[in-house]
């Protein structure tokens, strides 16, 4: 496994994604960085930051994690996936936390930020190193759904695209989940189904739009940047995380045996 | 013939065997893809299930507060507090509990988590956006005394209902807002405000306000109506007869637009039940009794600091007329020292206004304070034109609190809320407005402010917010330089490097 982790780890850095994944990270959170700094107040907060970066997710880890599968299928090397003296568990495993290194090295920059607002008398709270373990879980379980897109397409592009369709909606899961309790309310009303009362509906939408809100990751893991540490965001992004490697494991068993 | 039959046979024989790994090949690979299938939909199904259970069991114990002043957590006297409960009490937010639209959200959320949780199921916690379920407004505030908004925190409990509006909840910074505009909060006043109005609401002590009697009492229909609202029961008191002494339940003793002078037994009746933590309202308006000396009254008035004097305010500024050929009904404003830290409406509604001031000769241990006041501008009329060779064009108390703060703690000390004018408590002025209105809600408040109900019970510490704000704040150039090293350095280094690396390695 430690032989897969360090050639996909080090292979970020012989090809350009590895850098120009750093090097965007680096330029937006610079960016809300220098925002804060600049500011008429001065006021920096650093959970702030790594808040805002949650929101590029969409972009980032599709870039990761578009080549961990797909690329072995195009360069032809998949072949030695299958053959090579180690369990395709390992193999999995070995990329996940490639990826997922990765995407804690980008977060450099935000230690440099750290270290120039301590510089400048600045406050970071504890409450931050929270927002980063939050930052890493969620990033954690959306590599994993992106090593699974890669795992089920042959092309890099149509890897990345899918991967960025899927976080898409998951970070919409929360409006989505409001609009589709509407229109089950609005469905109730109509059409008088089981006779309900107003608030038998609306506790009915509402409990459509909970069930759906559950599934989301975003708001479960909101608590880290707040200063709160639960144990049930983490258990959610890492059993979550699990299923979606064992998943890729089993497509990528599928194909090794499809081979034949 | 044989041979070729034998040959025949054994190719025969031979494709047989070909064909028989192949079968087996895909039979194989049938019951490895229902594996797969029925093994992931297993491992998906034992997620859900085990993050369900964990959910009901463990979400509480394991929460940790890891901010840095312990902000997200209740003090012990909180949490002693809320163990004596014996009332349920709700907290219901008035929006989406993911709207990231909420201000200040992240003082507020995990607290809140920790009440009901501490609060052994006598804190109910809600979240209910009135733009999802309308009915709720109606059903908290079906006469809308609160103007109850989205974005404002309800703390419930029985009839007794306090809206707390979330900005409420916080010091700010003076100089920060003088300077920039900016409101940053410094102190954290979140659980302090949460456990005083859970006190109060779930408080089963009667509250009692009375109005005093025998001076021509005006209708008083509205003004029960907001101190019902806020769990006082009203009654009429009258000092005369047998009975010449305030009640020891009397919280709130108050005289509204009175016809004629009080007694002497009556003034010595109120100066000694001040001097007993009492808080009294005083309404005299200019408009119905002008002719009216009122030495008795007035003598309590000076006892607390303030004087009323045989004068109407006359405002001059015509941007604080509500009508420009009636200079005596205007608008006032919150004084802007009290604005700052009262969270009192901008502007009221003001007519007939008596001339009110700060009696000179008070005593040194008398704190009083201006709460309404007119524009800069006003000046007084007065029937006797001799008198008002001290008066200026300037600005004029409304409204004023007085308060001897040489007794008492800060929330016990004896209280006398002096208001020149009927606009903030009679029928007359409600009658054509909501009891939402901007001078009831003034009333609503001050008499939270001058009679907190055993709030001084339960000590709840005030926490200071953490500062972000950098305390070597950068020069222009400084700025610039930072901002140049972080957007432009930094990223086209690593965009330089990894171009080199990989024109380096691309053959290889």
């Amino acid at each position: 496994m430690f032989a897969v982790f360090k050639r996909e780890f080090l292979s970020y850095f012989r090809t350009p994604v590895g850098w120009v994944a750093i090097c965007l990270l680096s330029v937006i959170s610079g960016y809300y960085f220098t925002g804060m700094l600049t500011s008429t107040v001065a006021y920096v907060n650093i959970n702030l930051e790594i808040a805002y970066l949650r929101t590029f997710f969409i972009i980032l880890i599709p870039i990761i994690t578009m080549r961990l599968f797909a690329e072995e299928k195009r360069n032809g090397t998949d072949v030695l996936l299958y053959t090579m003296p180690f369990s395709m568990k390992e193999a999995v495993i070995g990329k996940f936390l490639a990826a997922v290194a990765l995407q804690a090295l980008m977060l450099i920059s935000v230690f440099f930020h750290m270290i120039i607002t301590v510089l400048l008398s600045g406050f970071v709270s504890s409450a931050t190193w929270g927002a980063i373990f939050g930052y890493l879980v969620l990033a954690a379980l959306f590599i994993s759904i992106g090593m699974l897109t890669s795992a089920l397409t042959e092309n890099q592009i149509m890897s990345a695209v899918v991967c960025f369709v899927v976080l898409l909606f998951l970070s919409m899961l929360s409006s989505i989940a409001s609009q589709l309790s509407d229109i089950f309310k609005s469905f109730l009303k109509f059409t008088h189904l089981f006779g309900l009362s107003d608030s038998a509906i609306y506790s009915a939408g509402e409990g459509l739009r909970s069930i759906i809100v559950w599934f989301d990751p975003y708001s479960k893991t909101d608590c880290y940047t707040s200063g709160v540490f639960k144990l049930i965001p983490l258990v959610f992004c890492l059993s979550f995380t699990a299923v979606f490697i064992y998943i890729t494991y089993r497509v990528l068993e599928k194909k090794r045996w499809s081979q034949n | 013939m044989a041979k070729k039959t034998a040959r025949e046979s054994i190719l025969q024989e031979k494709t047989v065997k070909t064909m028989k790994p192949k079968v087996t090949m895909d039979q194989r690979f049938k019951s490895l893809k229902n594996i797969s299938i029925i093994s992931v939909v297993l491992v998906i199904a034992i997620a859900i299930v085990f993050n369900l259970i964990i959910d009901m069991t463990l979400d509480k114990p394991l929460t940790f507060d890891t901010s840095s002043v312990k902000s997200n957590t209740v003090s012990s006297m909180t949490a002693d507090y809320l163990k004596t409960l014996e009332r349920e009490v709700e907290i219901i937010g008035l929006f989406d509990r993911n709207d990231m639209n909420m201000t200040l959200r992240e003082y507020f959320l995990p607290l809140l988590d920790d009440y009901e949780a501490k609060g052994d199921g006598k804190i109910v916690l809600k979240y209910i956006d009135p733009e999802e379920d309308p009915f709720i407004l109606n059903e908290l505030d079906p006469n809308n005394f609160y103007n109850l908004q989205k974005y404002i925190y309800v703390v419930k409990c029985g009839d007794r209902l306090v809206p707390i509006d979330p900005s409420s909840c916080f010091e700010y910074d003076a100089d920060m807002y003088s300077y920039y505009g900016a409101w940053l909060p410094v102190t954290n006043l979140v659980e302090h405000t949460f456990t005083g109005n859970i006190v109060y609401v779930s408080s089963s002590r009667p509250l009692n306000a009375y109005y005093l009697g025998g001076h021509g009492l005006p209708s008083h229909h509205n003004m029960d109506t907001i101190l019902k609202s806020m769990g006082f029961s009203t009654s009429e008191l009258t000092l005369s007869g047998s009975n010449t002494s305030i009640p020891d339940d009397c919280e709130l003793l108050m005289i509204l637009q009175p016809q004629n002078d009080i007694t002497l037994t009556e003034k010595e009746q109120i100066k000694s039940y001040l001097d007993n933590m009492g808080k009294v309202l005083i309404v005299n308006d200019y408009d119905t009794n002008k002719n009216v000396s009122y030495t008795n009254l007035n003598e309590v008035t000076r006892y607390m600091g303030a004087t009323m004097e045989q004068g109407l305010l006359h405002e001059n500024d015509v941007t604080y007329l509500k009508n420009v050929d009636d200079p005596y009904s205007s608008i006032a404003v919150t004084e802007e020292n009290v604005a700052q830290n009262a969270f009192l409406p901008d502007s009221y509604v003001v007519e007939k206004c008596r001339y009110i001031k700060m009696y000179l000769d008070k005593s040194s241990n008398l704190k009083v304070t201006n709460l309404v006041v007119t524009s800069k501008t006003a000046s007084i009329d007065f029937e006797d034109s001799e008198i008002n060779s001290d008066v200026t064009a300037g600005m004029y108390p409304v409204a004023m609190l007085c308060q001897n703060t040489s007794l008492g703690t800060q929330e016990e000390r004896p209280s006398l809320l002096l208001i020149g004018t009927k606009s903030f408590t009679s029928d007359d002025y409600y009658s054509l407005q909501t009891l939402d209105d901007n001078n009831a809600q003034f009333i609503r408040r001050m008499l939270v402010s001058i009679c907190p109900i055993e709030v001084e019970n339960v000590i709840v510490p005030k926490r200071t917010v953490p500062s972000y704000i950098l305390q070597k704040p950068l020069s222009a150039s400084s700025a610039t330089a930072w901002a140049t090293i972080i957007m432009t350095v930094i990223p086209l280094g690593t965009l330089i490097c990894g171009i080199y690396i990989y024109r380096r390695r691309r053959h290889l």
